[in-house]
């Protein structure tokens, strides 16, 4: 078993610590002055978990250094080529993560195709279905592309026009500190 | 406070200061909205399309296309007599795994005809045209020993 202490412990507060741990361990009791030494050392250990709670969930009164959850920000990614009629293709997005820190997006949601790049390749020769999406990790302030594969079908009916139009889709992506 | 108390106090600590931040860590979540982006394919233009002499009295049409893709359905061989203003059809070829592909024009038309030829690739809707191929001249009369493609 380790207990770990923070940066600055005094000696005496590690050798406590040590002795600390092998009574936990062995049962062989120290003497009260290590003790009280080692409980003492306890409490900034005590206060780092609280702050870790207040941070996680981004409210809690006092959390003066409490930080907030920023949302990611999503862009068009580029697409390959891969819808011909009645085929199946990727949504691509490109994800920025504001947050400081790294975030796995892992789940997202299409709700609807918004645009072509072809009038005469109409949004109703495109139909959406959930999906894949490629759990990605994107680090703190970093940018990466996540791809929902599957989620873009073209219909077997789609005219010349739709011959390599961009298909832009609208959609939410979400993800957890990683 | 008995040691047995203490001892107990400071497990539960030590075993809290290890739980907590992992639970904490399950809490952050982040999320965003935005366009994405889906791209429609092109069909392959057959190229190149080529027209040999394979008899006096016959033309054999020659293409490719650069990769075998489920996205070619057929393809459509048509020729012209007058160097591209009208087309005719004649014949489709459906599309395999392979990338060259060949037709033989037989019979051509009686008299002398210079010809040209072009592909179009197809899926539906969908089509892609060659350039115009090369072109020959052949000369098809009544009796074969006359015939001559050049």
């Amino acid at each position: 078993m380790t207990l770990r202490l923070g940066h600055g412990q005094s000696r005496s507060g590690r050798r406590a610590h040590a002795a600390i741990c092998s009574w936990l361990v062995t049962g062989h009791r120290p003497s009260r002055a290590v003790v009280l030494v080692a409980t003492t050392a306890l409490l900034p250990v005590g206060a780092g978990v609280a702050y870790g709670l207040w941070s996680a969930s981004g409210s809690g009164d006092g959390a003066g250094k409490a930080q907030t959850a920023q949302a990611l920000t999503v862009t068009a990614g580029t697409a390959s080529p891969q819808l011909y009629p009645g085929a199946t293709g990727d949504a691509v997005f490109d994800v920025t993560n504001p947050n400081a820190y790294a975030v796995t997006v892992d789940s997202g949601t299409l709700s609807s195709v918004t645009a072509t790049s072809d009038a005469g390749c109409g949004v109703d020769q495109f139909s959406l279905s959930a999906g894949t999406v490629a759990s990605t990790a994107i680090a703190a302030g970093a940018s990466a592309t996540v791809t929902v594969a599957g989620a873009l079908t073209m219909a077997s009916t789609a005219p010349d026009a739709c011959q390599g139009v961009t298909v832009t889709v609208s959609g939410t992506l979400s993800g957890t500190q990683s | 406070m008995s040691a047995h108390r203490l001892r107990v106090m400071l497990t539960g600590s030590v075993a809290l200061s290890v739980a907590l931040p992992s639970a904490a860590v399950g809490q952050w979540a982040a999320s965003g909205d935005g366009p994405g982006q889906g791209r429609a394919s092109l069909l392959p233009v057959p190229s190149p399309v080529t027209a040999t002499c394979a008899s006096p009295s016959t033309i054999q049409v020659d293409w490719s296309v650069t990769a075998a893709t489920p996205l070619v359905v057929d393809f459509v061989v048509e020729r012209s007599t007058d160097d591209g203003a009208s087309w005719a059809g004649l014949s489709s070829v459906a599309a395999t795994s392979a990338t060259s592909y060949s037709l033989i024009d037989d019979p051509l038309a009686s008299g002398t005809f210079t010809y040209v030829y072009r592909v179009t690739t197809r899926n539906n809707d969908w089509r892609a045209t060659s350039a115009v191929s090369n072109s020959r001249t052949a000369t098809v009369g009544l009796l074969d020993v006359t015939d001559t493609c050049e």
